[in-house]
């Protein structure tokens, strides 16, 4: 496993350095714009939005990244070798899923080393914090596991990449449910990941949560734990059939 | 000139039209994934005079993004197959086939952004007027086509370019104002600001101030020829040496 993460880590990030450099500056350029919006709106502090960045980044990167490099894998022809590897399909899914939530969190430090400063939270709430910061990893990785075995089966990563983006959209990514229009609410209040967007943000930078505290924090415990088990009922229960598999050569 | 260039547009739109997941990507999938966050975000924070403006630069946004995006693919399997020789060689060059091909994409992509934005914005209670979002849209057509012939340049040139191009649309999104006015972006980055056709089209969505249109139009003007230069440039390149950029 550890020479399956280095060499993905090494093949992701000597790729191309233009890709590497802008892996690491859009989410920073993507803050920015959030930072002017924040001064231009003035009802939305800047620090909300900042620890709303930091957070979606690392769900949607995280998912989008994995989903993207299995895709890149599948089309270059390389899927009986992947399949055949020791640990199989399921390993190399979970090692790509490691490599890019990773690589999502380490995006993030950009973004906390330039706009940091708006953002102070109470140092009471730090375990919380990086109880919640693990939580929301483990909730990447699992969402990225199944977005990458997804993009296997039909061959493009599209589908993975439209359902995080909608599941974060509809989840308070930037913006406080309580604030939209009651459909809207609706929605968001049966998605699990505003409750993870939104326990992270709160403790971050101090706004009312939507769930009160503690409740808050075991429900997203209690969603990466879910989460968890469906990822490894799925690994020990499915069976890949390649010659099905759209995309094969 | 013209009949090629209407030619490349045909079959471009017989192309959009038999492809049934493209429509779905295009009235659904990306409205969804792209408009929607920015759209809820201006309605969480927003006041409502401020809604119609945001409305329409956004779509505006939505509509130059995606388009230079499909573009972009569709200009690497060009320059990845021998087609790429053969539209240099046609009538036109590749000049004509990026005015019609890329063209009526952007038609294509303007509807469907229209209609599906439209939608999208009335059901999230922005005022919405349906002729005023085609206006919108249209503004920025001949910023858009600049855009095309740079990145056609660029594939040229380097190939391997699309995280390049979606930072540079990024940066696109900062200078354009596409969610402020000028006025709030910061001092130091106003200048870089100014030269930007994008950011006059939105600044005239926020302002109504009718020079600021003029002034877009003109730096359209000075952008479409500098761009279809730079791609000339590109081209001749690419025949001299006969090949692009690095080796994949």
């Amino acid at each position: 496993m550890t020479r399956t993460l280095w060499y993905r880590y090494r093949r992701t990030l000597f790729r191309s350095p233009v890709d590497t450099v802008s892996m690491f500056v859009r989410p920073v350029i993507l803050a920015a714009l959030m930072v002017v919006f924040a001064a231009f709106t003035t009802s939305v502090s800047l620090a909300f939005l900042v620890a709303s960045v930091i957070i979606v980044n690392i769900l949607v990167n995280g998912v989008i990244g994995t989903a993207y490099e299995v895709r890149n894998d599948v089309s270059a022809g390389q899927l009986e070798v992947m399949a055949l590897a020791p640990g199989g399909l399921w390993k190399y899914l979970r090692s790509q899923a490691y490599v890019q939530c990773g690589f999502a969190v380490a995006q993030t430090v950009p973004i906390w080393l330039i706009f940091g400063w708006t953002i102070t939270f109470d140092v009471s709430r730090l375990l919380d914090v990086v109880v919640l910061l693990i939580a929301t990893w483990v909730v990447a990785v699992c969402l990225a596991i199944l977005a990458g075995a997804r993009t296997v089966v039909v061959g493009t990563f599209t589908l993975a990449s439209f359902s995080i983006g909608i599941a974060v959209a509809l989840g308070g990514a930037y913006y406080p449910i309580t604030l939209l229009p009651t459909w809207v609410q609706v929605v968001a209040r049966a998605n699990p990941v505003t409750y993870v967007v939104d326990a992270l943000r709160t403790r971050l930078v101090g706004v009312e949560p939507l769930l009160a505290t503690p409740i808050d924090l075991f429900v997203v415990v209690g969603c990466a734990v879910i989460l968890v088990v469906i990822v490894a009922a799925f690994t020990r229960g499915f069976r890949w059939d390649l010659s099905k598999v759209v995309g094969r050569g | 000139m013209v009949a090629q260039i209407l030619t490349h547009g045909r079959f471009a739109f017989l192309q959009v039209w038999k492809d049934k997941s493209m429509w779905l990507k295009v009235l659904l999938m990306l409205p969804l994934a792209e408009v929607l966050p920015l759209l809820l975000v201006g309605r969480a924070f927003l006041s409502y005079d401020q809604l119609q403006a945001f409305l329409f630069t956004n779509l505006a946004w939505c509509f130059v993004a995606s388009v230079i995006m499909q573009c972009l693919y569709v200009f690497q399997s060009v320059t990845q197959s021998a087609k790429l020789d053969l539209l240099i060689a046609a009538d036109g060059g590749l000049a004509g086939w990026v005015v019609g091909y890329c063209g009526m994409t952007s038609l294509v992509y303007m509807a469907s952004a229209a209609v599906s934005c439209g939608l999208l914005g009335l059901g999230l209670g922005y005022p919405v007027s349906p002729a005023a979002l085609l206006v919108a849209i249209g503004l920025v057509v001949p910023a858009v086509l600049a855009l095309m012939a740079v990145v056609l340049g660029l594939c040229l040139r380097w190939a391997r370019i699309l995280h390049l191009v979606n930072s540079t649309l990024d940066v696109l999104q900062v200078l354009a104002c596409v969610m402020y006015p000028l006025a709030a972006l910061p001092a130091i980055l106003r200048p870089a600001a100014v030269l930007t056709p994008l950011m006059w089209v939105n600044q005239y969505l926020w302002t109504g101030q009718g020079w600021t249109l003029l002034v877009a139009l003109g730096l359209c003007l000075v952008a479409l020829v500098a761009a279809f230069a730079w791609m000339r440039r590109c081209v001749a390149r690419y025949r001299r040496l006969g090949n692009m950029g690095r080796s994949r």
